[in-house]
């Protein structure tokens, strides 16, 4: 009975060191932000939500899971909105990477684009 | 020795007599509350058959009287498509392009063919979603919020409806009545329920809707979820368009 309790107690003790495994999908706070950013757009709640993003695609690439989808491209679009048309570029390209089903939608804005230089 | 024979005998019967009992109750419920749930094969097969992997969530059809619920729902809905195995095209750019094209409402798209969105916007299947009740009841004991959201899923390629469902929810909002007495209770309630988060509830609502969504490509259990049988036959249908 003693070395029964006690195999349980390591077996416990063991599992709990045992790390977690990842989401298979990782949102974090994503529809908070969003909201807080659409109710009052404001320097603050645009800077909160753009953290927010950030911060789902570099927790998504320590799990080496994919960024959720969609997530890429919005924040393209903010820093498009803010005049950084390269790295806006690149995340809606990336966003076409990791999704092929995104390829149509990605062609079109990267054509907006094109035409919104001239 | 003898005595203890016949106590055996007797709890013997007895626990014959309660097991008939027992048995008899259980018949007799089975036929009150019978709700034949839908395995999803049987409520969806349109979705097997066609298998959409890519979903355009549409301007919200907001015709209840809150004038904000369309934009705290159209915050809540990606991630859920997602965990149920959906690409989702990124809604905050798919709107703003509609907007660019005239389209404020999603009133304006009901009649336009999902055909024309699929090939605008590379997507398999249209989801419209028409939140008809988002109500804010204040009582002196305790008030409630009632939500209710229908949700049509079309597909791109045919026009026909593959998923629709609909969900009504009555959340509680009520305070704390102990503290401060009557006048405190009627404080507490008013504050809670101004306050009350919306998001949660939305969140809540798209649980239990996706949950009844044939799963989608990036789910694990992508097309091997057919006889999950959750789906009610009374909430099929009764969505979007009203």
């Amino acid at each position: 009975m003693k070395n029964m309790l006690l195999v349980l107690l390591s077996a416990t003790l063991l599992a709990a060191c045992a790390t977690k495994p990842p989401p298979r999908v990782y949102w974090g706070n994503y529809s908070d932000s969003l909201y807080e950013l659409k109710k009052e757009p404001s320097a603050q709640t645009l800077s909160t939500h753009k953290q927010e993003l950030e911060e789902i695609i570099s927790k998504s690439e320590t799990w080496k899971i994919l960024p959720p989808p969609g997530v890429s491209a919005e924040l393209g679009k903010l820093y498009l909105e803010a005049g950084d048309k390269e790295q806006a570029i690149q995340l809606i390209k990336q966003e076409a990477f990791n999704y092929p089903e995104s390829q149509t939608l990605v062609a079109l804005l990267l054509r907006s684009m094109e035409e919104q230089k001239e | 020795m003898i005595t203890t024979k016949m106590t055996t005998i007797k709890v013997v019967a007895r626990l014959k007599t309660l097991l008939v009992l027992v048995a008899t109750a259980s018949i007799l419920s089975g036929c009150a509350t019978r709700t034949h749930y839908l395995t999803k094969q049987e409520a969806f097969p349109a979705m097997y058959d066609q298998k959409p992997l890519s979903i355009l969530v549409v301007p919200i059809v907001n015709d209840s009287t809150a004038a904000d619920a369309g934009d705290i729902y159209a915050s809540t809905i990606a991630p859920y498509l997602s965990y149920g195995g959906y690409y989702v095209l990124p809604i905050e750019i798919t709107t703003a392009l509609l907007r660019a094209e005239g389209i404020q409402d999603g009133h304006q798209l009901l009649d336009v063919p999902p055909e024309k969105l699929g090939v605008m916007f590379g997507a398999d299947a249209v989801l419209f979603v028409n939140i008809t009740e988002w109500d804010t009841n204040y009582r002196v004991f305790g008030g409630n919020v009632t939500v209710a959201i229908g949700f049509d899923l079309k597909s791109t390629k045919t026009g026909e409806s593959l998923w629709s469902y609909k969900v009504r929810q009555v959340t509680n909002t009520s305070g704390d009545s102990n503290n401060g007495g009557l006048l405190g209770a009627i404080i507490v309630t008013a504050i809670k329920t101004a306050t009350q988060d919306y998001i949660p509830i939305a969140k809540q609502i798209n649980n239990i809707a996706v949950r009844t969504l044939p799963l989608g490509s990036y789910h694990p259990f992508h097309n091997k979820d057919q006889l999950f049988k959750n789906v009610h036959p009374d909430l099929i249908g009764a969505a979007a368009k009203q």
